[in-house]
C-alpha cells in the first residue's frame, strides 16, 4: 500500500479577519499518479484549497487553520513554501500574472535558480521542461512575444523545471480560445500518463477534462459534498450536479442522463462523444428520430443594425487589427464572435462603438455613421458589457451603479428609482442595493455590469466575452436575460471562446482569425465549412460531433443537432 | 510610447555595462557641475551630443522628440535668470523689478548647457540601455540583492499590462458616459479619476497572483540565487569609465579645491 502523496485531514480555514470558514472539515487523499478534477461553484473555495497544498496558505496569507496537509509525507505547516515548490506546482488562471521574467529561458530557470542548482543542471531542466511541454523552438523568445496558449505551456514548464510529484492546474483554460484548451488537456494527460505527476485540475470547462480524470472532487461551500470515479457520479448524480449545484457535465453525459429518462441506459455511461456513439449504436433500434422543424422566420427581410463596408484599423503601432471587414447584421440576430485571441475580435466590436475610428473602410451602426458619430451618441442606442465586470463599475452602491447609466438621459429621479428597481429584480440583485459593486460576488458583478447596460434598453446589445471565469448558473442566468432582451427585438452581439454557448444561443456564427473575417453564417454553415475555415482556434459542438458519428455509422434521419436540448426534443424512443 | 524607451542597437554604447554606463553618467555630471564657464559647458554639451549621434546612432529626431520637453524647461530656467539677476555690475537693462545684467546672460546660458548635458545624458542611457540587463547588472554586477532586482524585472513586466489595461477601462468609463475624450479638462480629469480605483483593484490582485506564484517558485529561498548569465565587463568599459573618473577628479581638485572656477554666484 502506498501512502497518499496529498492527504489533507480534518481541514478548517478562515482567513485572515474572516468569521465564517472558506473551508470546513476537507478529508481527501490522493494516490500517487492520479488524475484529479476538482470541481465546485464559484467561491466555493476550491482555490483556496489549492493553496492550502502548497503551504502559501498559511505560511504566506496566515489565517486560522484547523486540521493537516501532508504532501508526499510532509506537514505543510511544518516546511517552508520553497520545500514544498519541489513536491507541489501551481499553474494559474491568468497566464500574465504568473510570469514574472522578461524571456521564455529565464521564466522557466527561475525556480531552479532560485533553488541554487549550479548552472549545468538549470539549462538541462530549461531544455528537458521546454520539451515536456512541447515548446522547445520559443526558449530564447521574451514573453510579450508569444501567445496566451505558449505562455501557459511557459509556465506549466516553469512549474516542471521544480520536478514536482503534483501539479495543480487552477482554471489553466479559463483565458485560451477553444482549441488552446484542448491543447492544455491533452499536455496534462501527457504528463500524467507518461511522466507519472499526479494532477489535479480545477476547472469550469469540464467536456474534454472529465474523461482524462480517475477521480471528481465535487465541492460546496467550502465542504466536499461527492468524492468519486467521475463515470459514476455522472450516472448518479449528474442532475444534481447540474440543477442543484448548477455546474457543467460533459454535454453526452447530460445527453445519456436525458436519454434515460427516455428508457434508454447508455452503457458504458458516456463521458466522450466516441463512448456515447457505441452507446446510441446498441440500442439504435430503439431510436427514432423527428423531422427537425425549421423556423420560417428567415423569410422576411429585416432591418440591418450593423453594416460595415471594407473596414479597417490600424493601431498606432502598425498593428493591422481589422482588415477589410465588410458585413451586416440584421435586427433580432445573436451573432456569436469567436477566434484566437488577438484575431481582432474587440478591435471590431470597439470600433462599431465609436471607441476607435476607422483607419478605412466605413460602417453604420443603429443608423449612425462611425466615422462620424461620438462614443456617447452610439453608447445611446448601443450597450457594451465588457470582459471583467469591474472594468466598468464607476459608482459606490449597486443601485447608483445602475442608475449612472440613466445620468445622460435626464429623467424625474421618480422613475429612474422604478426602472432602477425592475432591473435589480430582474437580476436578482434586489437585495443587494447599497452594497459596493466591488464587495459582490464574482455572479453578481458580472450580473450588475449586465444591469447597467440593460436598464438603458438599447436596441442592440455587445458582450465581450461575459462568461470567463463563470460557473454555469451564472452564464446561464446571463444568457437568460439576454434572450428576454432578445425577445423585446435587441440584437445580440457576443464575444467568446465557448463554442457551447455560440451553439446554444446564437443563429448566427463570426469567425475572425487575423483581422479578416474568415466566416460570416448560420450554425448549419459554420459545420458544413468547419474544415476549411481559416482559424486554428475553434472546435465543434460535441452533441454536433456525436450526430454527425452516428450518421456515418448509418443509423438513418439523425437530426442536425448542436445543444443537448435539441438533440433530446427530436429524438423518440420506441 | 514613453520617450525613453530603449533603441536597440550595437554600438560600444550600447554594448557597455549597465552599472558602469551608470557611474560614468554620474562622473560626467560631476565634472559639469564644478565649472559654471559658458564654454566649458558647451564644450561637454558637444561630445556628449557626438556621442549620441555619432557613436550611439541614434537618429537626430528620436533625440530630438526625447529632450524637448526639457528644452523648454531650460529655456524656462534661462529666462527666469536673466530676468532677475541681483549680482553683477554690467547692466543690460532694468526695469522695475527686473534686471538683467552679463553676468546673468552668461550664468543663464551656461545653465541651459549643464541642463542639456544632464538630460542627454539620461537619454542616452534609457535609450541605449536595455532595461532587462540593466536589472542583471545591477544584481550581478552592482550587488544589488536580487529580490529588489526583481522587483523592478516584474515592474518592467507589468507596466504594459497595465498600460493595456487603463485603455479598457478607460474604453468602458467612455461607454458609460464618465468624460469624453478629447473634450474639456475638466472631463477628462473625471475620466483619468475614475480610472484610479479599478486599476488599483486589479493591480493589486495581479501583485498578489504574482506573489504568490513566484513564492510558490521558491523565490527568496535563499539570499542568493544561480546565476544564468555572467556578466563581464569589458576592458574597453572599464579603462573608458576610469578615464572620466579622472578628468571628473581633476576638474574637482582644480575648480573647487583650488578654486579657479568661474562663480557667477558671488
Amino acid at each position: 500500500m502506498t501512502q497518499p502523496i496529498v492527504k489533507v485531514s480534518n481541514l478548517t480555514y478562515y482567513y485572515p479577519e474572516e468569521k465564517e470558514p472558506v473551508l470546513r472539515d476537507i478529508d481527501l487523499e490522493i494516490e500517487p499518479g492520479e488524475f484529479v478534477l476538482l470541481v465546485g461553484p464559484s467561491g466555493c473555495g476550491k482555490s483556496t484549497l489549492g493553496l492550502c497544498l502548497n503551504g502559501i496558505i498559511p505560511n504566506v496569507l496566515g489565517g486560522a487553520i484547523k486540521g493537516r496537509v501532508l504532501i508526499d509525507g510532509v506537514d505543510t505547516r511544518k516546511s517552508t513554501v520553497y520545500e514544498l515548490g519541489t513536491k507541489i506546482g501551481i499553474v494559474f488562471q491568468d497566464p500574465d500574472s504568473q510570469l514574472c521574467n522578461l524571456s521564455v529561458e529565464d521564466e522557466v530557470a527561475f525556480g531552479p535558480a532560485n533553488l541554487m542548482m549550479d548552472r549545468q543542471e538549470v539549462m538541462s531542466r530549461i531544455d528537458k521542461s521546454l520539451k515536456d511541454v512541447g515548446e522547445s523552438e520559443i526558449k530564447s523568445k521574451l514573453i510579450f512575444e508569444i501567445s496566451g496558449g505558449q505562455k501557459q505551456r511557459v509556465a506549466i514548464a516553469s512549474i516542471l523545471a521544480m520536478e514536482p510529484k503534483v501539479v495543480l492546474f487552477d482554471e489553466p483554460t479559463a483565458n485560451l480560445d477553444p482549441l488552446g484548451a484542448v491543447q492544455i488537456f491533452a499536455l496534462m494527460k501527457a504528463l500524467n500518463r507518461e511522466k507519472g505527476i499526479t494532477i489535479i485540475v480545477i476547472e469550469h470547462n469540464v467536456d474534454s477534462v472529465m474523461s482524462h480524470a480517475d477521480r471528481l472532487v465535487l465541492m460546496e461551500d467550502g465542504a466536499i459534498k461527492f468524492n468519486g470515479p467521475p463515470r459514476k457520479l455522472m450516472q448518479e448524480r449528474g442532475r444534481f450536479i447540474i440543477d442543484t449545484l448548477g455546474l457543467r457535465i460533459p454535454q453526452v453525459s447530460e445527453l445519456a442522463l436525458g436519454m434515460k429518462d427516455k428508457g434508454i441506459e447508455l452503457s458504458p455511461f458516456p463521458l466522450t462523444v466516441e463512448e456515447a456513439v457505441e452507446g446510441f449504436d446498441r440500442h439504435k433500434g430503439r431510436l427514432e428520430f423527428l423531422p427537425q422543424v425549421r423556423d420560417s422566420a428567415e423569410a422576411e427581410p429585416r432591418k440591418a443594425m450593423v453594416h460595415t463596408d471594407r473596414l479597417s484599423f490600424v493601431y498606432p503601432d502598425g498593428t493591422h487589427a481589422v482588415k477589410d471587414v465588410s458585413l451586416t447584421i440584421t435586427e433580432g440576430d445573436v451573432v456569436g464572435i469567436v477566434g484566437k485571441n488577438g484575431s481582432g475580435k474587440t478591435t471590431l466590436t470597439s470600433l462599431l462603438v465609436g471607441l476607435h475610428k476607422p483607419s478605412s473602410g466605413q460602417a453604420t451602426v443603429c443608423g449612425l455613421d462611425i466615422g462620424r458619430a461620438t462614443t456617447r451618441e452610439i453608447s445611446g442606442e448601443v450597450g457594451y458589457v465588457f470582459q471583467y465586470p469591474e472594468h466598468q463599475f464607476v459608482e459606490t452602491s449597486v443601485s447608483k451603479e445602475v442608475a449612472f447609466s440613466l445620468k445622460a438621459q435626464k429623467l424625474p429621479a421618480k422613475e429612474v428609482g422604478e426602472k432602477v428597481d425592475r432591473v435589480l429584480r430582474l437580476l436578482g440583485l434586489e437585495k443587494l442595493t447599497e452594497k459596493h459593486p466591488y464587495r459582490l460576488s464574482m455572479g453578481q458583478k458580472r450580473r450588475l455590469s449586465v444591469a447597467a447596460m440593460l436598464i438603458l434598453s438599447t436596441d442592440m446589445m455587445i458582450l465581450d466575452e461575459p462568461t470567463t471565469g463563470q460557473d454555469r448558473r451564472n452564464i446561464e442566468n446571463i444568457m437568460e436575460i439576454m434572450l428576454e432582451a432578445k425577445g423585446r427585438g435587441t440584437t445580440i452581439v457576443l464575444i467568446t471562446h465557448d463554442m457551447n454557448l455560440v451553439f446554444k444561443y446564437c443563429n448566427r456564427i463570426m469567425v475572425m482569425n487575423e483581422g479578416e473575417l474568415v466566416f460570416f453564417g448560420s450554425k448549419a454553415e459554420f459545420c458544413r465549412d468547419f474544415s476549411t475555415i481559416r482559424s486554428s482556434a475553434l472546435v465543434l459542438p460535441e452533441v454536433f460531433k456525436l450526430t454527425r458519428l452516428l450518421a456515418e455509422r448509418g443509423i438513418p434521419h439523425v437530426p442536425q443537432a448542436y445543444t443537448v436540448e435539441e438533440f433530446m426534443q427530436s429524438t423518440r424512443v420506441r | 510610447m514613453p520617450r525613453y524607451s530603449y533603441m536597440k542597437g550595437d554600438s560600444p554604447l550600447h554594448l557597455m555595462d549597465p552599472t558602469w554606463k551608470f557611474l560614468w553618467n554620474f562622473l560626467v555630471v560631476l565634472a559639469v557641475i564644478v565649472n559654471f564657464d559658458i564654454l566649458y559647458a558647451a564644450l561637454w554639451y558637444v561630445y556628449i551630443f557626438v556621442l549620441i549621434i555619432v557613436v550611439a546612432r541614434i537618429p537626430f529626431k528620436s533625440y530630438a522628440r526625447a529632450v524637448s520637453f526639457f528644452v523648454g524647461i531650460a529655456l524656462f530656467i534661462f529666462l527666469w535668470v536673466v530676468m532677475y539677476y541681483p549680482e553683477g555690475s554690467q547692466v543690460i537693462f532694468e526695469w522695475g523689478p527686473i534686471r538683467t545684467t552679463m553676468e546673468g546672460v552668461l550664468h543663464g546660458v551656461s545653465l541651459v548647457f549643464r541642463v542639456m548635458v544632464i538630460v542627454s545624458l539620461s537619454v542616452l542611457f534609457g535609450m541605449t540601455t536595455d532595461p532587462g540587463r540593466m536589472v542583471e547588472s545591477m544584481i550581478q554586477v552592482g550587488r544589488v540583492p536580487y529580490r529588489i532586482g526583481y522587483t523592478a524585472y516584474a515592474s518592467l513586466r507589468f507596466i504594459p499590462i497595465y498600460e493595456n489595461e487603463a485603455q479598457v477601462i478607460t474604453n468602458a468609463h467612455l461607454i458609460r458616459g464618465v468624460g469624453e475624450a478629447g473634450k474639456s479638462f475638466r472631463s477628462k480629469l473625471k475620466l483619468y479619476w475614475s480610472l484610479l480605483v479599478p486599476l488599483l483593484v486589479s493591480g493589486i490582485r495581479r501583485a498578489q497572483v504574482a506573489a504568490i506564484a513566484m513564492d510558490s517558485r521558491a523565490f527568496g529561498a535563499y539570499p542568493r540565487r544561480t546565476i544564468m548569465r555572467e556578466i563581464k565587463v569589458s576592458r574597453a568599459t572599464k579603462a573608458f569609465v576610469l578615464l572620466h573618473l579622472a578628468i571628473a577628479a581633476a576638474a574637482f581638485y582644480y575648480y573647487i579645491i583650488l578654486g579657479h572656477g568661474i562663480q557667477f554666484l558671488g
